[in-house]
Parts: structure tokens; sequence; C-alpha cells
């Protein structure tokens, strides 16, 4: 489009999405008011999208547009940390309307196609329509049936999305099954799978880091590096959502989707160019090398654990079988840690070693590459003892990256200080970067999807922790295993000092 | 923000070594005397030198600030370079300061500014540059902000232009002649990149114009475009032409593929008006001066571009209370939405830190400039 619109040339603003229509199903759900509008809201405030934009909100619930509005605006005011200009809420509310209705009725369909041509017609979004499952998973594959039956899937003119939040399924086979759903309605192309990590800054500084900078790619590799650790974890704990988590587990909630984009961004070959599938291709080949888990051997390679009550930043906190809506003899995993190994010639015998956990001493996720020892102890004479060069990438928070190498103390003595150097994100540019879903969704409307999940990638995620869950659901776990506010089980340590490596201390 | 700051001595000729001696030791008074948060390290973060000049004593304190808030964007080894051209003659005197930000704890952090500030008066003031380039920190940009008018046959400017990679200036109240000055510049043997904070100023006005062109039903309104009608608010005590207005002109004319009709200028107090032709099309350009309440001297109050026998227009303008920019859009006598959005009033610093992220020569900003000074050519 810039190239067709002479005046856009040049400007800073140069990615306008194009005028359309967002209907979110689950609209007066929990996260359409605290991420959702809040970061349209953002987005028309930085010109990002156009003045033509509307939104549908659906759910069961009765309202009127006007109520809706009110609705959105309270959970602009409670959810969004800017002050709200009225002027500009009043005319980006004008671009908000409401269906109530069931989703799994075919009725709600008719009621929304004469909603959508009522809105197309008066505000000119030239038939570009983007339908957000913000709903439980159940109704996924429902509502994207009844969007094809309706016909709404795909357009006669303009274009047509579909962004689903997470989860992906339960496991592989209803992962599989859902993206069967999803296939049979829409093409690939035109589904965009949400994963907010994706749309984090430094995440997505992890491409520019390797693949801008000439220094690291030649040491990205197993000749220098001796292991990697990817670390995220959470000091709450399931914060009300004891039923969802129940589910879930660690493994299904964040590992499985979350780490392993980490992941593959950190272990991927260098794209051949920046386009969405040039890198999704990269991600997905490099996850097809992670070496499969035999059943017997998960106990050698993955650690789960559940946290007992304990004290976390001050606070004495239950246990996770306390929370509410938990069992009282839940086996669920509020912690995991995998030890993985990449079978190709980048990787082979650097272990990646992966934590994931709730209620642990304080929230960090970050990246630790741990290069090799120097290959003869100079200073085996000195005073302090000799430690590898260290890169750490931290994504949250305080995101930036941090290079620990050793240097001289002055004095006569031969003594060695390792010291970091420190880049920090917020601090270093003084700019606030946009939140996760202001990027996520103006992508979208752009039609850009290199920040979102593709189906192959999400199977393989599932494909790699089947034989974990599967081990696991044969066996009781003896739980709880780790205190709340405590860096998770003796096991989790015991996976790195078999192989003489130690977590970093954070 | 933590600030210190002393006078250093300064020997007959400079000794940069004793300047860069004298900086380490404030940042060691720093750590010192506020703790730092780790032990006996103190971390600097330089990512742009940043050259100020300025002939202006009154400025001084304003500077300060607008580096203590810069220095959060770009850190930056700051050389401010004041030349006191009409006070009695005095030779140079160098002030060090570093600035640094308190981190959570209050702490001072690694994210810190450091000021060198060079003045000399009278006579001296032709040595300015030559003390102040070999301060500059080797391998990073340097940016040049010339809070001053522009004088091209100065020494002060030819040698700090020379050392710069990017001019900052700000053509909010500059005369014809100073705009003149500027685009010259683009066709000297060595073209310097500049970038104008007025132009900055006009970022918002040209992305609303822009996007009632995204809608793809609009575009071929352009191809039709029969009237341009530009108000704005006189700079101050003048009747002259502001220059906001000329480069909003001038990035339309240039984007368009517009140019002058020499023999159509009209002209009075009030408009200035012209014909420009296309091929076989012409439109009429009007230059509209007007009074507006809430709208600063030298800005845009209203923007309005009239297509096809007025079946189409578009409305870009200021609110009378001058806190919100307001579109409007209307094709085939239908009005269709627009947009309302608080004019973001950019502080100094958070302008110049905006114009620090570009290295690049601004080509757009180039083509605008250079069209205006086509179109103004009558009014020489």
């Amino acid at each position: 489009m810039e190239l067709e619109n002479p005046l856009r040339a040049g400007l800073r603003l140069e990615r306008v999405a194009d005028p359309c229509i967002l209907v979110i199903f689950g609209g007066s759900g929990d996260l359409t008011k605290r991420k959702l509008v809040p970061a349209l809201y953002r987005l028309a405030q930085l010109r990002l999208i156009p003045p033509q934009f509307s939104i549908v909100g659906t759910s069961r619930q009765g309202l009127s547009d006007d109520q809706f509005r009110e609705v959105m605006r309270e959970a602009l005011g409670k959810f969004s940390d800017e002050e709200i200009d009225e002027p500009s809420w009043q005319n980006f509310a004008s671009g908000i309307f409401y269906l109530g209705g069931d989703a799994t009725q075919a009725a709600t369909y008719e009621a929304l196609r004469t909603k959508l041509e009522s809105i197309e017609a008066e505000r000119h979004t030239e038939a570009n329509r983007i339908f957000y499952l913000a709903t439980a998973p159940e109704f996924f594959g429902p509502i994207v049936e009844q969007l094809g039956a309706a016909g709404l899937a795909q357009p006669q003119k303009g274009w047509t999305r579909l962004i689903v939040e997470k989860p992906f399924g339960h496991d592989l086979e209803s992962a599989r099954e859902l993206n069967q759903d999803l296939g049979s309605v829409f093409r690939e192309n035109q589904i965009y799978r949400i994963d907010h990590y994706l749309g984090k800054e430094t995440v997505q500084n992890l491409l520019v880091f390797r693949f801008a900078n000439s220094i690291f790619e030649p040491l990205w590799n197993r000749q220098y590096i001796d292991h990697i650790q990817i670390t995220n974890a959470e000091a709450i704990g399931v914060e009300g959502r004891g039923g969802y988590y129940e589910k879930a587990g660690a493994v299904r909630d964040m590992i499985q989707n979350h780490v392993f984009q980490v992941l593959s961004l950190v272990a991927m070959e260098p794209p051949t160019s920046l386009k969405a599938d040039s890198i999704r291709d990269e991600k997905f080949k490099v996850m097809q090398a992670v070496r499969g888990i035999a059943d017997g051997e998960v106990d050698q390679v993955a650690v789960r654990g559940q946290y007992g009550p304990g004290h976390v930043l001050g606070n004495t906190v239950p246990g996770y079988r306390q929370e509410p809506g938990v069992a009282p003899n839940s086996a669920t995993e509020t912690f995991a840690a995998l030890k993985l190994q990449i079978d190709n010639w980048r990787w082979a015998d650097v272990p990646f070693y992966i934590r994931s956990g709730k209620r642990l001493q304080q929230r960090i996720t970050e990246i630790s590459i741990q290069f090799k020892n120097v290959p003869q102890q100079l200073f085996s004479g000195a005073d302090s003892p000799m430690q590898p060069n260290l890169l750490v990438i931290r994504i949250q928070p305080n995101e930036g990256i941090s290079l620990r190498f050793g240097a001289k103390l002055p004095g006569q003595a031969m003594r060695i200080r390792w010291v970091n150097m420190d880049f920090r994100y917020g601090s270093s540019f003084g700019i606030k970067p946009p939140e996760a879903y202001e990027r996520l969704l103006l992508d979208c409307m752009l039609g850009d999807s290199t920040l979102y999940s593709r189906r192959d990638m999400v199977e393989r995620g599932w494909e790699i922790v089947m034989p974990i869950l599967e081990a696991w659901k044969k066996a009781a776990p003896d739980f709880p295993n780790y205190s709340a506010g405590s860096w998770g089980p003796a096991a989790a340590f015991a996976l790195l000092e078999r192989d003489g490596r130690h977590w970093r201390k954070l | 923000m933590i600030f210190l700051s002393k006078q250093i001595e300064v020997p007959e000729t400079l000794d940069v070594e004793l300047v860069e001696r004298e900086l380490t030791a404030l940042w060691m008074q720093t750590a010192r005397g506020l703790g730092t948060g780790q032990e006996g390290a103190v971390w600097r973060a330089r990512a742009a030198n940043l050259v100020i000049f300025t002939s202006q004593m009154p400025t001084l304190d304003a500077i300060d600030t607008i580096l203590a808030d810069l220095s959060q964007m770009h850190p930056c080894r700051a050389l401010v370079v004041v030349a006191d051209f009409a006070g009695a003659d005095k030779d140079i005197e160098i002030y060090i300061a570093s600035l640094c930000q308190k981190d959570e704890q209050g702490y001072a952090s690694n994210l810190c500014c450091e000021e060198v500030r060079l003045r000399a008066a009278g006579k001296f003031t032709p040595e300015l540059p030559s003390a102040a380039l070999p301060l500059l920190v080797p391998d990073l940009p340097v940016f040049l902000w010339w809070d001053n008018q522009l004088a091209a046959n100065n020494n002060l400017w030819t040698e700090l232009s020379g050392a710069a990679d990017r001019l900052i200036l700000d053509s909010l109240d500059f005369p014809l002649s100073d705009l003149q000055k500027v685009a010259q510049l683009f066709s000297s043997d060595t073209p310097l990149c500049v970038s104008d904070i007025n132009w900055a100023r006009l970022t918002s006005w040209r992305a609303l114009l822009a996007s009632f062109y995204d809608v793809r039903a609009y575009r071929p309104a352009l191809d039709s475009l029969q009237s341009i009608i530009i108000d704005y608010v006189s700079p101050e005590a003048t009747k002259a032409l502001a220059p906001q207005a000329l480069l909003l002109t001038g990035w339309l004319t240039s984007r368009l593929g517009w140019v002058p009709d020499p023999e159509s200028y009209e002209r009075d107090d009030q408009i200035f008006s012209i014909k420009l032709r296309q091929k076989d099309l012409a439109l009429r350009l009007t230059l509209q001066r007007i009074q507006q309440e809430h709208t600063l001297p030298g800005r845009l109050s209203r923007v309005e571009l009239k297509c096809g026998d007025d079946s189409a227009n578009f409305v870009v303008s200021r609110s009378t209370t001058g806190i919100h920019l307001e579109t409007q859009a209307s094709v085939n006598g239908n009005t269709y939405p627009g947009q309302v959005l608080p004019v973001r009033n950019r502080s100094m610093a958070q302008l110049l830190g905006r114009e620090m992220e570009i290295l690049k020569n601004d080509d757009i900003y180039t083509a605008a400039l250079t069209a205006a000074m086509k179109l103004s050519e009558g009014l020489r």
C-alpha cells in the first residue's frame, strides 16, 4: 500500500493497518478488557490504525452498543496505565459495537453478518475482517465451524483473518484436531495463533542480536558454547485460575508454547529473509532436530514439581493444593525442568536446560548462554576461581543483555574479577516498548504472521513433550516437593549436577 | 537525576587527556558520594556525541534541562559550545558535568550523560571548534544541534558542521533567507544530513493527511485535486509566511508532482496564493494567515484538500481548544468517520531524541524543502 499512497512514503509511521473490523468472540471477557481494548486504543492514539477501524464484541450477555462501550471505558480506566483523553476515547468508541448471542447457534452468525455489513457500509472498512477467538478453548471449534457455515470465513472481497488465543489443544491429539477444525474452514495463511511471548521486544531482539551482529554468530555453536539455560520463573501462584491450571500444568501452560518459541529463536539457523515463513521455516526446522525422549529415559531428562506452602517476596503463601479450585491431592505440576538435545551440526552435545515454574523466588525469564572454559588454565593461581564467559538475555523484568567477562583487578597480585557488562533496554533507550498485544494485533492487521505460531510448530511442540506427559500420567508424584519461594525441587538441581553443571544463581 | 559539575583549569594549549582525567574523577566522585549499587565500578554509556552550539547565554539552563531528559534516550557526550560574540574578550573556559539517572534504589545507575561546556567571548570565539572537536568520542556519530541563526561564512559553523554527521536545527521562526541556506546545504559538495525539528512537528499532520489515502476508495481523489488551503498562525510580530506552511506545501507538491506556475502569484497581508500545474492539470494553492487562540505562532491550524469539483473534501484541523487534531472526510456528499487525537506537545528533549534516532538523510524533507523554496521564489 505504501507505494500506492504517495503521501505515505518516508513517514515514520509507515506500518499503518488497512481499515478493518475486529470481531472479538468473548467480547465481555477478561482478555478483552485487560489487554485487547487497551492495546487497540493505544494503537489508535499512536495513529497506527485508521479512523475506519471498528470493533464488534460478541458474547452471551445482552448489551447495547452503548452499554458495551461503557464497560470498555471502565476497563480502560482500570487497566491502561495512561491517562485517557476523553474526546479521543469518544471518537474511538464510536467504532465499537456489540452483538449478544450464543456462539454455537447459526442465528448468531446471521445477525453478525448483518451487523458487519451495516458497519462496513457506514464506516468503510473495505470488507476486511478479523475474527478473534478469546473464548474458552472448547468454543474454538464450534465458532470456526459456524463461521464457515455462514460463509464468513472466505471473503468475497477484502481479507479475512482469524486470531486464536492459546491454548492450542491439551495434547498432541487435541492440537491436531483443533488445527484440523481451523484448517477445514480457514487457510493456514489466514490463521494467526497468538503467543504473546513473541510480541515481547526482547524476544524480537533475539533476531537482531543474533543476525545483525557479526561478533556473536561465529561463537553460536557447539565449538564455543558449553550449554544453554532457559529459565521462566514466576513468583505468583495460580491467581484464582486453579480450575484452569489443574488441567494444564507447567509443561502445557508455558514450556510447550512460550519456552519452545524462545528456544527455537535461540537455536535456529539464520533465515534467508525476514519474511514470515522464512523465519518460521527455520524455527520449525530446529525444533524438528530436538531429540525425541524415549519412554524409559523421562526420569533422566525431565523433572516435575509442585509447590507447598512457603514465603514469597515477604509474604506467607499457601501451597498449590490449598489454592481455590485445586484438588487436595492434585498431581498437576507447577514446575518442570527439562534437558533437551538438538541433533544437528550446530548443537550436537550442547544441552539445553529449561525450567519453568510458579511460586519461585522471583519473576525472571532469561536465556543464559554459558561458553566453554578457556582451554588452558593460565591463571590457576589467581585468587578467584575461573568462571566461563556468560551471555544473558533477559526477557523480563528489566529486559536487556549482559555479558560476563574476567578483568584483572588493579594491583601487584594477579586477581581476576568477573564483571558484567550490561545493556538494559528500558534505561538505554528510555523508550517505552509497545505491549506485546499492541505489536501482535497490528501485525495481524498488516498481514504479518512472523510473530505468530504456525501449525507445524504448535504440533511439534506437543510431539516433544508428549512422552513426558504420558510418563508422568502413569506414575503418581510425591507432591509437594518444593517450598513456595525456593528455586524448585532438589531433583531439578540434580538434573544439571549429574552433568557437572549448575543452574545460574538468580 | 544526580548532577555533579566543576570548572577545570585550562592550560594555554588544551590538554585533551586532562579533560578526560577530570571527567573520570567526576565519575569516581559520583560513585563515592552517592553509591552505585555495585562495588568499585561506575559504568558509562555513550551512544553518540552531541555538539550544541549557542550564542545565547539565557538558553544555557534550558540546555541542561534538555540534556538531563535527553540522556535517558540517548546516553551521550554533550559538548556545549557557547560563543559570546558581543562580550568582552575572554579565553576559553571549560566546565564539566556528569548527569546520572538514579536507579530504583536511589543509586547512580549506569545511564549517564557527560557534558563538557566550552565558553569563550569576543575575539576568542573562533578558537572554540579547535578546543571542542578533539573532545569528541571516536567512532560515535556526531550530531550538531545548531541553536542559532545559520551563518554559512562563519568559521564556527564551517568547522563544527564539517565534523558533524547530522545537523539538527529548528526552522520554526526562520526567515525565508535561513530556509534557503538550509536548502543550499543539500546541494553543496559535501551535503550534510539535516534534521529539522519543525519538520518533525509536522509528522502528525502528514500522517493524518496520508491516512485518508490509505483507504483505497479515496485514493483516486488525489488525481483530481483542485485546491489546497492551508491556514496557519502567523509567526510572532511578523507577516511572514510560516515555515511550517511552506514545508507542508513543499511536501504535498513534491509528493504529488505539482510545480508552481510562476505567472500566477497573488499575495496580500493575509493570503498567499499560487496556481500549481501538473501536465495539463491545474490547482490553486492558498496559504492563509489567521488568528487563533490557543495555537502557538508559526503553527498550522487547518489543511484542506478539495478534489474533483468539490466531490471529495479532506480536512485536518486543530480544535478550537488547541489540544486535539481532528480529521474529516466527505466523498460524494457522505461524511465518513474522522479521528480526534490529542496534539502531542513533545518537549524539546523528546523532539531532539527522535531526531537522534536517524542517521541517514531524510529524502522526503529534502524534496519538500527544495519544492518549498521553488514555490517561494516569487516572494523574494
